[in-house]
């Protein structure tokens, strides 16, 4: 009797198990087949597209991410070429930002950042704002050595201060070192948005950016908060 | 006079060089033209700034500035200079001791000194986002002294949003006159960011005078906001508009002003800036058949040392 009910409760988890497995594929699918439909898209470029989303699910990339890209170009009405190009670029986007991690993490930790599609999604942006490999991997061995839980959502915010710094043609390598900086500090990755507003006041009061860039250098580690690096450095 | 003024540089050189820290300076050159003047003048002004930490226990800061302007229309020199100094003394793991001492004064023929000092403590409750402070505040001239008592508080729900609130209650006494004001005055703001380039704030706020001169009792009040935009390190601007009103209860007077002035920053290599700063204001706009406007033009260029 014991031997039958653990029968059909192992039958249970692995029909359970399958399903979960088999289930956001299936949709995934019937979802991209719907969206096509619907679409604008001719039929060559549907295939296209289809094509990609196989390709995508083949080396294991997550395709609710694409699915949304892939909606939000439709509903912005952009033409089927530019469409499958920046699909393309995403899907490749995740496959450099994997093949980056798994080289610059040990085996642990990083199909620990791959299993979170979040995680994983973050690096990959930082490819597609342009930032250069080498910064990419400069940023992830930084952020990998945060204690926050947030530590990659903080990588984010990391990327997109290192890539403002560059627009503000900031030397390279002092643009990281503010980064590392506000890594290594207990400051929380999303205040790192207020950073380019001490810029751009240190400009009204002839701060150079060079000096303000030393500034935020030396203040960044006995600073708790964005607020209390203001009233250091301005 | 000039004793005092000198006593007061010395006392802050001498704290300044005991310690370690950043220091900025710049100095510069300007022109302004303006229609409630015959002729331009011209001038020269710098800045030092100098901010140090203290150990554990807090940071300090310092500044000095002057300016000096030479008038065309009536041959006339005048200056204008200002010594600043803040301690921020570190009180647990959120709270902060805020002392400052400072002065504005000029040196030319009718040199005048102006002390001002603060105390305030501020604190921050981080699960509610919340930034609470008071302060008290006053400066002194010879003929009058202003005291004030500040409440003021900051929400602030995401890093690119802030609203700030206070309310003020000072003392105002002209002592040549034997004139005393009781004034309060409330404030609401809000702050923000865009993206890495654009900033901006608005504020409301008034006020009601009470003095000892029944003509002199009033309501006021302000509107002002703040855009600044910074695409990149070699250009930025700002506009800074804002609307005052005054009702003089006694006598039932209205004085109303719209000052709009912007300033467009250029910068030239690293360390040279250029800027032009246009500003017009309309004043008593309530009354069309009195309202008239001015306007004034400054360009100048700053050299950071």
């Amino acid at each position: 009797m014991r031997n039958t009910s653990k029968r059909i409760l192992s039958c249970i988890l692995a029909v359970g198990l399958l399903a979960v497995t088999l289930l956001p594929g299936g949709v995934a699918k019937g979802r991209l087949e719907a969206i096509l439909h619907e679409s604008y898209l001719p039929p060559s470029g549907q295939q296209q597209v289809q094509q990609l989303f196989s390709s995508a699910e083949d080396s294991q990339v997550p395709t609710d991410i694409l699915l949304l890209r892939l909606q939000e170009g439709i509903s912005k009405r952009i033409p089927s070429p530019s469409l499958e190009l920046a699909l393309r670029a995403e899907k490749e986007s995740f496959e450099l930002a994997r093949s980056l991690i798994h080289k610059v993490l040990d085996e642990d930790e990083a199909s620990s950042v791959v299993a979170d599609p979040a995680n994983w999604a973050r690096i990959a942006t930082l490819y597609r704002q342009g930032i250069h490999e080498d910064d990419i991997t400069a940023l992830i061995l930084m952020f990998s050595q945060q204690k926050s839980r947030e530590k990659w959502t903080n990588l984010r915010y990391g990327g997109g201060l290192l890539l403002a710094l560059d627009r503000w043609e900031l030397n390279r390598g002092l643009a990281l070192d503010v980064v590392e900086a506000l890594a290594e500090s207990s400051i929380p990755g999303s205040d790192y948005l207020l950073v380019m507003d001490l810029f751009s006041r240190a400009l009204s009061l002839r701060i150079t950016v060079e000096e303000m860039a030393q500034r935020i250098i030396f203040a960044a580690p006995d600073c708790r908060s964005i607020t209390a690096m203001e009233r250091l450095v301005l | 006079m000039r004793s005092r003024i000198l006593a007061t540089i010395s006392l802050m050189c001498i704290c300044i060089s005991s310690l370690s820290g950043v220091t900025s300076s710049y100095v510069g050159a300007f022109g302004t033209l303006s229609s409630f003047e015959t002729s331009p003048s011209i001038g020269a002004k710098g800045n030092f700034d100098f901010r140090s930490l203290v150990g554990n226990s807090g940071h300090v800061e310092a500044s000095a500035s002057a300016e000096i302007a030479f008038d065309f229309s009536d041959s006339s020199l005048s200056d204008w200079e200002s010594l600043e100094a803040t301690g921020y003394w570190y009180v647990g793991n959120e709270g902060e001791l805020i002392t400052s001492i400072g002065s504005q004064f000029t040196l030319a023929e009718d040199s005048t000194w102006i002390p001002d000092w603060s105390l305030g403590f501020r604190t921050t409750f981080p699960s509610w986002n919340l930034a609470p402070s008071v302060a008290y505040r006053g400066y002194v001239t010879d003929t009058y002294l202003s005291t004030a008592m500040e409440l003021s508080t900051t929400y602030t729900p995401r890093v690119e949003l802030a609203y700030d609130a206070s309310i003020t209650g000072a003392l105002e006494n002209y002592r040549d006159i034997v004139r005393t004001d009781r004034l309060i005055v409330g404030s609401v703001g809000i702050r923000g960011i865009v993206g890495y380039t654009t900033s901006w704030s608005t504020s409301v706020s008034g006020s009601y005078r009470e003095s000892s001169d029944p003509d002199e009792g009033a309501l006021s009040g302000q509107l002002e906001s703040k855009v600044m935009y910074t695409p990149s390190r070699h250009f930025q601007c700002a506009l800074t508009p804002s609307f005052q009103w005054e009702y003089h209860i006694g006598d039932h007077r209205w004085n109303t002003s719209l000052e709009v002035p912007m300033q467009a920053d250029v910068v030239l290599g690293t360390r040279t800036y250029l800027y032009f700063s246009p500003s017009i204001t309309f004043v008593d706009i309530h009354d069309p058949a009195a309202s008239s406007y001015e306007y004034r033009f400054s360009m100048g260029v700053d050299v950071a040392l």
